[in-house]
């Protein structure tokens, strides 16, 4: 495939990763977040926590957005035969950092609200499937960030190679 | 370090740093690069195509002096 094409696909899955994210954190949590209201609308000591809840919930699709406008620098660079520059190993670990930042934000809201008693067990529990979700982009985006830096490295070698 | 003595072959043999380029096969960018010393490395393949076209030897274009 070429750079172009790669570049231009990157892009479009990008665009379609925000349009997720847009329907996820501005219909689905929302909605979800009404249903469970109206659900325990008669326990004060859970319904105290629907607008708190929410903004920590939406609060976690910042770093996210953060990371797309850094994937979408990595898409353009490599649409200019750019791909193993500086640059590019730099987004990668910034999205690394987001990714676990996001995690650990993730992970402390839910302890708190744990214990403030908005929380039942079972929920607290199947949360940390996302942690494993976002651990991994995190691991995975560092372990990039790292052979891209070792590529660009190579290239400026090659670069100044006659 | 190793110093590039490209331009004083080049006066040498009476040729330009373009007609070296046509005559090697290597751009005018790589070239200057040599000259100028920025380069990091040179392949035998280089060095003897410019050594075959200036009619010299690599110790012509090629010094190590210490460095200051």
């Amino acid at each position: 495939m070429k750079q172009k094409n790669l570049s231009l696909w990157l892009k479009a899955l990008i665009i379609l990763a925000l349009l997720c994210g847009v329907v996820i954190y501005g219909i689905y949590v929302p909605n979800t977040a009404n249903m469970l209201v109206n659900l325990y609308r008669d326990y004060d000591e859970v319904v105290w926590a629907y607008v708190p809840m929410l903004v920590f919930i939406e609060g976690t699709l910042l770093p996210c957005l953060a990371a797309l406008v850094l994937a979408w620098s990595i898409a353009t660079e490599i649409g200019r035969d750019n791909s193993f520059c500086h640059k590019n190993a730099r987004s990668m670990m910034i999205i690394a950092i987001l990714a676990a930042a996001d995690v650990v934000y993730f992970r402390v809201g839910m302890i708190v609200f744990s214990l403030l008693g908005a929380m039942s067990g079972p929920l607290w529990m199947y949360s940390f499937s996302s942690d494993i979700v976002g651990f991994a982009i995190s691991v995975c985006a560092a372990v990039l960030s790292h052979l891209i830096r070792k590529a660009a490295l190579l290239k400026e070698e090659n670069d100044m190679t006659v | 370090m190793i110093v590039v003595n490209l331009d004083v072959m080049l006066a040498k043999r009476k040729m330009t740093l373009t007609e070296l380029s046509e005559q090697v096969g290597i751009t005018i960018a790589n070239l200057s690069v040599l000259k100028n010393g920025h380069a990091k490395a040179i392949r035998f393949e280089t060095l003897d195509k410019i050594c075959r076209t200036l009619e010299c030897t690599p110790g012509d274009i090629l010094e190590w002096r210490e460095e200051e």
